[in-house]
């Protein structure tokens, strides 16, 4: 396995799209600071805050950072899917490797590339930026634990969309159908959400005549809207990377990862990603080694 | 040694019989012609082997390792070039050959490898021009450094899929003569599927013969050419009334043409001879004739043999 990750690692940093993305979510992740640091709050004692706060960066980070998941998504897709496209995989299998040990490597290195965007958007502005701009201040009653927990959280989420993606791209074996199916999820999951919810309630409550009062029916819907929120908030909100710790602002007043209001929401949400992120890995490792490849 | 050995191998796409119940040994030193037409199962059998495709049943041994695990590290003494080079197409030649060796976990400098290895393959002009990338290349080049990227793992087993695919005549005759040297002075096992069979005839030491996904038959080159009909075919000055005379002396293996008389297998002459010269018959030309690879590969699939 070892060898393989270096192979990967080779062929990565040998990708004109990997130098091309990496520059942009660097030049997203700056510019994402200094918006943070334009914006001015209201702090929770009052006072207005013109420097850069932990919430501010989180803020800002809603408006930039879905973008910086898609183009990590993209990447990850494209770099994956051209190794299945151009047939280079086979050259694994020929050299011994089994697919399952490919596939493990493949979700790997997408881990890898997410935690590389995390450092391009996140800490590398945050260091450089501040230095040559103005300093960095987490005053708004937010400890840098508390901070980097939250963005870590944050991230395991993206972890999973991307490994999604990964699993996609693994499934989707062109190029093509990989970066589409990346787009359609990234960008159009919550409305498809939206869509498959309504196409559901209307196939399902149509027949009203089929209920014998109309608590039955409310109950029913009620349901169907519960497991469509739950899907939501907990699943497709990871797509939108950072967006997923707007949830972690109390009354959007400041942010606190270990508030007990959040407690629920973090670990409903860290439980079925885990899972997620287990069958995405196991399972589908397993279903890889059985399958054909191109 | 069987370098390899399949056992009732089967593959199934959905409803498709891709292989049924395969029997193909392929033993060390052969050069071994796998040959069908497009769709016989060809590729499939190449796909399962290198362990691309998963088989529906029956399994196969690479050198002697039977279990899955062991079969998969197996692979590491077989070398494949599967339909088409698998190449990083945005890389130059020398970058996928330093990829290659980095996955096959290659003692460095490896520049010294790559250079080696161009040589075997003539491409060392790629040494020169070492920016132009794999997408840039002409199919017979790409051909080429598919197999440059195989035999850098120093293979005991090559297996490769219609190798000639995209080549001129030139290139057709270096790639016959590579194999020929590697087989010989490597002593290296090969594995060729073709349609070409001209070609396949000039290079393969054994044969095996493929349609409709099943094996039908196996036969050495010597076995074949034992098995190839043959015949005596003479041009002669006239040939009229000839037929009947012939029948009439009691001969029957024969076709007479207007200026031809072809005796076949592999019966005396004389009495044709004889009865040619008591006609005052002139022959112009006697020649031997035997059946090619292609005709026997016909009457294969023809159920003629």
């Amino acid at each position: 396995m070892k060898r393989l990750l270096a192979l990967e690692f080779n062929r990565l940093l040998r990708q004109t799209s990997f130098w091309v993305i990496g520059i942009l979510i660097f030049v997203l992740g700056g510019f994402n600071v200094l918006l943070a640091n334009v914006t001015a709050f209201e702090s929770w004692d009052g006072t207005i805050i013109r420097t850069l706060t932990a919430r501010s960066i989180i803020e800002t980070s809603f408006q930039l950072g879905q973008f910086q998941v898609l183009l990590i998504g993209v990447l990850t897709s494209l770099f994956i899917a051209t190794d299945i496209s151009q047939g280079t995989i086979r050259n694994k299998l020929i050299a011994g490797y089994s697919k399952f040990e490919v596939y493990i490597v493949q979700m790997i290195m997408s881990i890898v590339i997410t935690m590389g965007g995390l450092f391009l958007f996140h800490l590398l502005p945050l260091v450089f930026i501040p230095l040559i701009t103005f300093p960095i201040g987490i005053d708004d009653g937010s400890s840098l634990t508390n901070f980097f927990l939250t963005i870590g959280f944050g991230y395991f989420l993206v972890i999973v969309g991307v490994v999604l993606t990964t699993w996609i791209a693994m499934k989707a074996k062109n190029t093509a159908g990989a970066i589409i199916f990346t787009i359609l999820i990234f960008v159009l999951g919550p409305t498809l959400i939206v869509i498959a919810k309504t196409i559901t309630e209307a196939l399902v409550l149509i027949d009203i005549d089929q209920f014998s009062d109309f608590e039955t029916f409310e109950q029913l819907r009620e349901t169907i809207d519960g497991v469509f929120e739950w899907i939501y908030f907990y699943q497709i909100q990871r797509l939108n990377g950072p967006v997923a710790l707007f949830d972690l602002i109390d009354g959007n007043m400041g942010f606190n990862f270990f508030a007990d209001n959040n407690q629920s929401y973090i670990w409903k949400t860290l439980l079925s990603n885990t899972l997620l992120l287990g069958l995405l890995i196991g399972v589908g490792g397993w279903r890889f080694s059985k399958s054909d490849l191109r | 040694m069987d370098i390899l050995k399949t056992n009732d191998l089967s593959k199934t796409y959905r409803k498709t019989k891709a292989l049924e119940h395969v029997n193909l040994t392929i033993q060390k030193g052969d050069i071994y012609g796998f040959i069908g037409k497009n769709g016989a199962g060809k590729t499939t059998l190449i796909r399962t082997i290198t362990g691309v495709a998963e088989p529906t049943s029956g399994s196969f041994s690479l050198f002697g390792e039977t279990d899955p695990l062991k079969v998969i590290r197996a692979r590491k003494r077989i070398a494949a070039v599967v339909e088409s080079p698998a190449l990083h197409m945005n890389l130059s030649a020398y970058e996928n050959l330093k990829l290659q060796c980095i996955l096959l976990n290659k003692e460095k400098p490896h520049h010294t490898i790559i250079s080696n290895v161009l040589k075997k393959v003539e491409l060392e002009s790629l040494l020169v021009e070492r920016k132009k990338k794999a997408k840039n290349f002409s199919l017979g080049m790409r051909q080429r450094l598919g197999i440059a990227m195989a035999l850098i793992s120093d293979p005991e087993f090559l297996i490769l899929d219609e190798p000639n695919n995209g080549l001129d005549p030139e290139g057709i005759r270096d790639m016959r003569e590579l194999l020929l040297k590697l087989n010989k002075e490597e002593g290296l096992t090969i594995l060729v599927s073709s349609h070409i069979l001209t070609e396949l005839a000039k290079l393969a030491t054994r044969y095996g013969f493929i349609d409709h996904g099943k094996l039908l038959k196996e036969i050495s080159a010597s076995e074949l050419n034992q098995a190839s009909r043959q015949a005596t075919v003479l041009t002669l000055s006239k040939t009229r009334g000839l037929q009947s005379k012939l029948s009439e002396k009691g001969l029957k293996d024969f076709d007479v043409t207007e200026t031809t008389l072809r005796i076949i297998g592999t019966q005396p002459t004389n009495p044709y001879m004889t009865l040619i010269a008591q006609e005052n018959i002139e022959v112009l030309s006697i020649n031997k004739e035997a059946d090619d690879l292609e005709a026997f590969f016909m009457s294969m699939i023809e159920g003629g043999r």
